[in-house]
């Protein structure tokens, strides 16, 4: 159970990193950039990957629940 | 001059994070400190100076909670934030019990850090703004040199430009270090020759034999040493005001000579039979209650009665505190410009050992403090810590800091000179500013103790 909080923290702290870098770009970016499209999505994935990781956390800890019972 | 940018401390495990951090708030316009272990930070603390600081809690070495304390410590006015990946109330509650800003969780809400940091750097900009008010309303609230707006100093303002025309004799009384000499140089000031001469004497200062000297002169031969004729101060202040400081101290028969003076004008120089007429305005002050010393039969009644046609007490600074702020921006000023640093003022933190601290020397101790701090600074605010190692006499609950290893000489390195300070100021305190019975409590002499008093800048 420590590892995998251990592997939570590091991997939140590896999406907010991309996620906070893709905001300061997005800042910088004037609104008619082409690229700004292509940060969105990157954003966007890391938001996307934020939320499975925290469906897994959850299905971790039903599992974990469940083999104690 | 453009103020200086407040620096921000960003402790985190994850280089990634202190860069993301680093770019996010120096376009917030703070100056970036990085550490990336707790270790770091603590090294760090020791020389940089940090507004505010984002911790991260989860550290291999040192944790951000052990991180958050020493800060707590070292730098009491920075503002700290702990980030967290996984939030536990536990650990919230503990870090706000430990005096943090805030607890953020990770991935961040940059709103969030936004909001937060530009709420230390318009915390900072508004203490700036105060401080600099503050400086301006000095000027409009002096009056010969003192400042307040307290009740108290406003009606001492007052009676002083009521009785300055007028008074012949007034008696100044409080406490050491209220500024007694400041009521009597603005009774000159305000009075109707300006231009004339003010003298001093301080009557604990001066050999017992050589009062009558001093005050009325001597001819010559009037004693072994008299070679040559000397004017009194009397006659040297002749159409201006003669200041008796410590009036209380004058021996007995130098207070029947000096009785006579004042009722008839006359002064006679030791050793000549003629008499000088002489006219000056004579404002004696003293620390002592000299109604009770004269029912003690240790001072005239009838030289304190004449003394006394108009008495003006000085309040303590502990029963006017309102003025604080407004003193320690006057000093401020006075020593910021004395020493060429940019200082603005104290932190709030700072603000409240000023206001709080008891001042058993009165305003000229809240002097000395600023000056001292002034010199031990390097920052536009003066920090808590600056601060409680500058007040002699802190307020209850305030501990000084300990003196950090391999600090340069400062004010709260243990230097005899300050610990001679201290320990002066405790028995002036408990005498009640009596100097005799502090001299004779110290085993020295009047004389000694007032050398030691002008030395330790605690005159």
């Amino acid at each position: 159970m420590n590892d995998d909080r251990i592997f939570l923290h590091d991997m939140k702290n590896m999406l907010g990193i991309i996620i906070g870098f893709s905001n300061l770009l997005l800042e910088g970016m004037p609104e008619e950039d082409p690229h700004r499209g292509d940060v969105d999505e990157i954003r966007l994935a890391a938001e996307g990957a934020i939320a499975l990781l925290a469906r897994w956390s959850q299905a971790n800890l039903d599992r974990v629940k469940g083999d104690t019972r | 001059m453009t103020a200086p940018r407040p620096g921000l401390l960003v402790v985190d495990d994850e280089p990634g994070i202190v860069r993301l951090i680093k770019r996010f708030a120096e376009g917030m316009g703070f100056v970036v400190t990085a550490a990336e272990s707790g270790q770091e930070a603590l090294e760090k603390l020791e020389t940089e100076k940090a507004a505010a600081a984002l911790v991260d809690l989860r550290m291999p070495d040192v944790d951000g909670l052990e991180v958050l304390r020493r800060i707590r410590t070292a730098q009491p006015d920075c503002q700290v934030i702990l980030m967290t990946g996984h939030a536990s109330l536990d650990t919230a509650i503990e870090a706000i019990k430990l005096g943090a800003m805030d607890y953020l969780s990770k991935p961040f809400d940059f709103d969030r850090l936004q909001e937060l940091l530009g709420g230390v750097r318009d915390d900072i900009e508004r203490r700036r703004a105060l401080l600099a008010a503050e400086s301006r309303m000095v000027r409009q609230l002096e009056f010969g040199g003192m400042v307040g707006r307290s009740a108290a100093m406003l009606e001492l303002f007052d009676r002083i430009r009521r009785f300055a025309p007028h008074v012949r004799t007034a008696l100044v009384t409080g406490e050491t270090g209220t500024g007694k000499e400041l009521v009597a140089r603005a009774l000159h000031a305000s009075g109707p020759r300006p231009s004339k001469k003010f003298v001093c004497i301080n009557c604990s200062a001066v050999v017992e034999s050589l009062f009558e000297s001093e005050l009325f002169g001597h001819v010559r031969g009037a004693f072994t040493g008299a070679v040559e004729a000397k004017p009194g101060l009397f006659e040297v202040a002749d159409g201006g005001t003669l200041f008796l400081d410590e009036i209380g101290e004058l021996p007995l028969p130098a207070q029947a000579k000096l009785l006579r003076a004042l009722e008839t004008g006359d002064v006679q120089r030791v050793g000549s039979v003629d008499a000088r007429h002489v006219d000056v305005r004579v404002v004696a002050a003293t620390n002592r209650d000299l109604r009770a010393e004269s029912a003690a039969g240790r001072f005239r009644e009838d030289l304190f009665y004449r003394l006394s046609v108009v008495e003006l007490n000085v309040t303590p600074l502990r029963d006017r505190r309102e003025d604080i702020p407004y003193l320690t921006a006057a000093f401020v000023r006075e020593f910021a410009g004395r020493f060429g640093k940019p200082i603005l003022g104290p932190t709030p933190a700072a603000e409240r050992i000023l206001l709080t601290a008891p001042w058993p020397g009165n305003v000229r101790e809240l002097r000395n403090t600023i000056e001292r701090i002034c010199i031990v600074t390097d920052d536009r605010l003066f920090t808590e810590k600056d601060t409680a190692a500058c007040v002699t006499s802190l307020p209850p609950g305030v501990s000084p800091p300990a003196a950090s290893a391999g600090a340069t000489r400062t004010a709260n390195s243990p230097l005899l000179a300050d610990a001679e300070r201290q320990h002066i100021s405790r028995v002036l305190h408990g005498t009640a500013g009596n100097k005799k019975a502090a001299a004779k409590q110290l085993g020295v002499s009047r004389r000694s103790l007032y050398r030691k008093l002008d030395r330790l800048g605690l005159r």
